[in-house]
């Protein structure tokens, strides 16, 4: 299974109603060395030096798949103003808001079943999922 | 305690530039392979982790529809992975992965051979 069969693949609740389709999938990255402030400081003090020589910067490890983020009007991913505080420019973020109202975090754990074999994907969930915040 | 940052595939990894170890492109993330524990196919539900990142000729797929068998993507295993930022950076050298060899095949059967393409303008200094 791969990420791009699960982004915009239908969602099911328990009982075969529709909830919506995923919008993204959410990770989570296991960071095993994290740079100290002087590091990030010394970055700071010098910005000649190249991006990828910058001290200040994380190792990261295994990445966990945490959740699908499903969009119950939407199909398209929008810039993450629904997952984020952002506010501006104040008609973009009202509109994409408003095309993503009713996004919820479905935990991986609630999801029953993956079936690939159709077109479009679908995703059932659980009886008893919880509707998580899709804020990062 | 490991600490752990959130990150969307899609705002944070897929069509991301991936560079290796010395800072040259690589390719692009085109999907990300999901594995179970200890690479069992990823079931639902269970534990399931990125198993590699799959740069595959996505292009005619894109344009024809259909989709590239898995076996015939090409991947960069995500334990190569070393940091995540505005770029996926990979802590091995480009010539030690598998993903560009139809670049290094192009480099040694066809430039090779055309008159001066051996030749490495970087060395000059």
């Amino acid at each position: 299974m791969n990420v791009g069969d699960l982004l915009d693949a239908q969602v099911l609740g328990p009982d075969g109603t529709t909830l919506g389709v995923v919008v993204d999938v959410r990770f989570a990255l296991e960071v095993v060395d994290e740079p100290d402030d002087d590091a990030r400081e010394r970055d700071r003090e010098d910005p000649e030096t190249p991006l990828s020589a910058h001290l200040g910067r994380d190792a990261v490890g295994g990445a966990r798949l945490v959740g699908l983020l499903v969009s119950p009007h939407s199909g398209g991913s929008f810039l993450g103003y629904e997952r984020t505080e952002l506010r501006s420019p104040w008609p973009i973020a009202q509109l994409v808001r408003r095309r993503h109202r009713g996004t919820f975090l479905a935990g991986w754990s609630d999801v029953a079943e993956v079936r690939t074999d159709g077109s479009p994907v679908i995703v059932r969930l659980v009886a008893g999922f919880e509707r998580g915040s899709p804020a990062l | 305690m490991t600490r752990e940052r959130m990150v969307d595939a899609r705002l944070h990894l897929l069509s991301r530039q991936v560079l290796d170890a010395d800072g040259e492109p690589v390719r692009a993330v085109d999907d990300l392979e999901l594995v179970g524990p200890g690479g069992q196919p990823a079931r639902a539900g269970a534990e399931v982790r990125v198993g590699a990142i799959l740069v595959g000729p996505v292009l005619f797929v894109r344009l024809f529809g259909g989709a590239v068998p898995v076996s015939r993507q090409p991947r960069i295993a995500w334990e190569d992975v070393g940091h995540v930022g505005t770029a996926i950076e990979l802590t091995v050298p480009s010539d030690r992965l598998d993903a560009d060899w139809v670049e290094h095949w192009l480099r040694d059967h066809v430039v090779g051979r055309v008159p001066g393409g051996r030749h490495d303008p970087e060395a000059d200094g």
